[in-house]
C-alpha cells in the first residue's frame, strides 16, 4: 500500500511542477507579452545601434572585430546568415527592429548599413555556459531527490499511523473489542483516532448490552424450563402409561423452546463475531447421513439422502451440522412429503442441496429470506424467530462460501451450499 | 457406589432448589440445601459434603468466587450450573478447581448420572480396591448380557437381537449412564455384518427397546437425550 502511494504522490507532486512551469512559460509567452524575450532583444539592440553609430568612424574590420568582441563577451557565437534562410515571420519582424530574441535556438539580428543579417546563438563551448548547464541538471536533480525525500519521510509517518489505524479496525471487526488506536498527538490523523475510538467504546457497550440482554433472556427461560423437566420427571414416576405419553409430549415442547433460545443465543453470538470456527476433516457421506438419520426422527417428510462420490471436507462440523439441520427443519416446514439432500463435487465447487416439494419461494422474497427475524408467514403458526437461515447464512460464511436459494424441480424450494473445494 | 453420598446445593431460585432436593433424594442421596452465596463458603467447610452442587449466578457472591475460595480447604467435588454455555470461561474455571458444568436446562437424568458418575469417580480415586466387574459379562438387575455368548436375558427369559442390535446394546451398557452420541454408536457398528434393511441407528435403539419392553413413548431403560445421543440407565432394570 505504502510503495504505491508513495510512488503516486511523487510523481504527482514533479507533474505538478512540471506543468507549472509550462504554464508559467505559456503565460510570459503567450497571453501577455514574451517580457523576458522583449528584455533581451532590447539590451542587445542597445549594443547594435552602437555598432551601427560606430560604422561611420571605424574600418569594417575593426566593426567585424568589435561584433566578434560582442559574441565574445555575450558567451554567444555570431554567423552571417542570408536573407532567406531566416524565417519569414521574424524577417518580417526584423523590418521594423534591430534584434528578434525567443525561445527557439537562434535569434536574429541585422547591423551595419548594409542591413547584413546574423544569427546569434549559445556558445556551448564555453566554460561558464557548460558550468551553468552543468548547475541547471545540478538543480532539476536535487529538486527531484529533495521531492522523494519529503515524500517518503511524509508517507512513513502516514503509513505508520493508518497502519495502527488499521490493525485497530481489523481486530475490531474481527471481535476483539477492547482494540483501541493510540490518541498521542503524534499519532493522530485528524480526528480519525479519537473518532474510531468513540466508535469503538459505543460499539463496545453496545454489543455488551446485547450479550447481556440475550443471556438473561437465556438464564430467564432456562431456569423454568429446567424446573419443567424436573417436575415432569418427579410427576413420571407415578405416572401410569397414557399419561407417560403426554409427559413425553411436554417434554418435546420443552425442547422445542429450548431449541429456539439456542438459536437466539448462536445468532446473537454470531452477529457479535464471537464464534470461532474449528476446521477439521469430514467425510461427506458419513456426515450427511448421521446428519439425516437424527433429523429424519424430528421430520414427518422423508429425507432422501444422495451422494454421487465421497470426498473430504474441512469444516467445523458442528457448524455445518447445524447449517443443514436449519435447512432441513425449514424444508419440513414449508414443504410436503419428501426433502432430498444431495451434495457433489465438482472441480472447484462443492455442493450441497437441500430441496423440498413445497410451494417454494417467490422471486422478491429470496433475498428476504436470509435477514434475521424475517418469517415468511407470521400468521401460519409456524413457530421460531426467523433466524434459522440468518445463521445458516452466517455459518456458510464463516466457511468462506455461499448459499443461494432457487427453486427445486420437486416443486418447492432449492438451497444450494457451496464451498471451495481447496478449503 | 455410595447412594447415601451428602450433597450440599447452592441454588438461590427456592423452587428450583427444592425440586431438585425432591429428585436427588429420590436417588437416595442426602441433600442440603442453602438459597444464597453468602454463608456458603462457612457452610461447605463445615458440612464437607461428597459434593457441592453450585449454581453459577448467585446474587452478591458469584459461585466461581465461592469455588475458588474453599477449593484449598474441601477435598469434594464441585458441579456447577450455568444457564448458558457461553457466559463464562470453562477453561479458567475448571483451572480454579470446579470439576464440571451443566448447563440448565439439563434432563434430570443426565444431571444425575453426571453427579453418580462424579461420585464414584472420586471415590475411586481414594479406593482402587473396588471389584471391576468382568469385561464379558454384564447385570443391571433384571438385564443379563454376556459379551462372550452374544446373549442377552431379561427376567431370564433369552431375548433375540440382531448382531448389530446387541453390538450396539453392548456399547450402551459398557458406557452406563453416559450419553452416547449416534456418531460413537455408528463406529461401534464398523465391524459387525450389516443384517437389517435399515442401517439408521434409531431404528435399531426403538428395535432394541421394543424387544427389552422399554416404553416406546417414554423410554426410561435406554432413553434419548435430544440432540445428543442416547443412555443406558443402570437402575431402571
Amino acid at each position: 500500500m505504502m510503495t504505491r502511494l508513495f510512488v503516486s504522490l511523487y510523481f504527482g507532486l514533479l507533474l505538478t511542477m512540471y506543468l507549472f512551469f509550462i504554464m508559467l512559460h505559456v503565460l510570459n509567452t503567450n497571453l501577455v507579452v514574451d517580457v523576458y524575450n522583449i528584455i533581451d532583444a532590447d539590451n542587445f539592440s542597445a549594443e547594435i545601434t552602437l555598432l551601427n553609430e560606430l560604422e561611420r568612424h571605424v574600418s569594417e574590420d575593426e566593426s567585424k572585430r568589435l561584433l566578434q568582441l560582442i559574441a565574445e563577451r555575450n558567451k554567444i557565437i555570431i554567423e552571417p546568415v542570408e536573407k532567406s534562410a531566416i524565417p519569414l515571420s521574424i524577417l518580417e519582424t526584423l523590418i521594423d527592429h534591430d534584434v528578434w530574441v525567443d525561445d527557439e535556438y537562434y535569434d536574429y539580428f541585422k547591423v551595419f548599413s548594409s542591413k547584413q543579417y546574423y544569427r546569434m546563438f549559445d556558445d556551448e563551448s564555453n566554460n561558464l555556459v557548460k558550468l551553468t548547464e552543468e548547475l541547471d541538471d545540478y538543480i532539476v536533480l536535487s529538486l527531484i531527490i529533495m521531492l522523494a525525500f519529503c515524500c517518503f519521510i511524509w508517507f512513513f509517518n502516514l503509513h505508520r499511523k493508518l497502519r495502527l489505524i488499521e490493525t485497530t479496525v481489523v481486530n475490531i471487526s474481527e471481535g476483539d473489542l477492547t482494540a483501541r488506536v493510540p490518541a498521542k498527538k503524534s499519532l493522530r490523523v485528524g480526528r480519525l483516532n479519537s473518532s474510531l475510538n468513540t466508535m469503538a467504546d459505543k460499539l463496545e457497550h453496545l454489543l455488551d448490552s446485547h450479550k447481556k440482554l440475550t443471556l438473561s433472556i437465556a438464564h430467564e427461560i432456562r431456569s423454568p424450563l429446567f424446573k419443567m423437566q424436573l417436575h415432569l420427571e418427579l410427576l413420571d414416576k407415578r405416572a401410569d402409561k397414557p399419561s407417560q405419553e403426554h409427559i413425553q409430549g411436554l417434554e418435546d415442547e420443552i425442547y422445542a423452546i429450548e431449541e429456539m433460545v439456542e438459536e437466539l443465543l448462536k445468532f446473537a453470538q454470531m452477529e457479535r463475531a464471537e464464534l470461532k470456527p474449528v476446521f477439521k476433516s469430514i467425510v461427506i457421506d458419513e456426515f450427511l447421513e448421521l446428519n439425516c438419520e437424527k433429523l429424519q426422527k424430528e421430520c414427518k417428510s422423508r429425507i432422501h439422502l444422495q451422494v454421487d462420490s465421497s470426498f473430504d471436507l474441512l469444516v467445523d462440523k458442528y457448524l455445518l451440522s447445524r447449517a443443514i439441520k436449519n435447512l432441513i427443519i425449514n424444508a419440513e416446514k414449508y414443504g410436503n412429503t419428501n426433502i432430498y439432500v444431495i451434495a457433489r463435487k465438482t472441480d472447484k465447487k462443492i455442493q450441497i442441496c437441500i430441496e423440498d416439494d413445497g410451494v417454494g419461494i417467490a422471486e422478491e422474497n429470496t433475498e428476504l429470506i436470509f435477514q434475521p427475524y424475517y418469517r415468511q408467514d407470521i400468521h401460519s403458526g409456524k413457530a421460531g424467530f426467523g433466524l434459522g437461515l440468518s445463521i445458516v447464512k452466517e455459518i456458510v460464511n464463516l466457511h468462506n462460501g455461499n448459499i443461494s436459494v432457487s427453486n427445486s424441480h420437486y416443486g418447492g424450494a432449492k438451497f444450494t451450499l457451496e464451498f471451495s473445494a481447496e478449503s | 457406589m455410595d447412594f447415601s453420598s451428602k450433597i450440599l446445593l447452592i441454588e438461590d431460585d427456592e423452587k428450583l432448589s427444592h425440586l431438585l432436593t425432591d429428585y436427588l433424594s429420590g436417588y437416595g442421596f442426602e441433600v442440603t440445601s442453602l438459597n444464597s452465596g453468602e454463608l456458603a463458603v462457612e457452610a461447605i467447610l463445615s458440612h464437607k459434603p461428597d459434593m457441592v452442587i453450585l449454581d453459577l449466578m448467585l446474587p452478591k457472591v458469584d459461585g466461581l468466587t465461592i469455588g475458588r475460595q474453599v477449593r484449598n480447604q474441601f477435598n469434594g467435588i464441585i458441579l456447577m450450573l450455568t444457564a448458558s454455555g457461553d457466559d463464562m470461561d470453562h477453561v479458567a474455571a475448571l483451572e480454579m478447581g470446579i470439576d464440571d458444568f451443566v448447563q440448565k436446562p439439563v434432563l434430570p437424568r443426565v444431571l444425575l448420572a453426571k453427579i453418580k458418575s462424579l461420585l464414584s469417580r472420586s471415590a475411586s480415586l481414594h479406593q482402587r480396591t473396588q471389584a471391576k466387574s468382568s469385561d464379558k459379562e454384564r447385570i443391571f438387575g433384571a438385564l443379563w448380557l454376556s459379551n462372550v455368548l452374544k446373549r442377552c436375558k431379561l427376567n431370564n427369559q433369552l431375548v433375540s437381537l440382531t448382531p448389530s442390535e446387541f453390538a450396539l446394546l453392548w456399547h450402551l451398557v459398557e458406557h452406563p449412564e453416559q450419553v452416547i452420541s449416534r456418531e460413537a454408536l455408528l463406529k461401534s457398528l464398523r465391524n459387525i455384518d450389516y443384517d437389517g434393511l435399515d442401517r439408521s441407528i434409531d431404528n435399531k435403539v426403538s428395535q432394541i427397546r421394543k424387544k427389552l419392553n422399554d416404553s416406546s413413548a417414554r423410554p426410561r431403560g435406554l432413553i434419548t437425550v435430544r440432540g445428543k445421543g442416547y443412555m443406558f440407565v443402570p437402575e431402571f432394570w
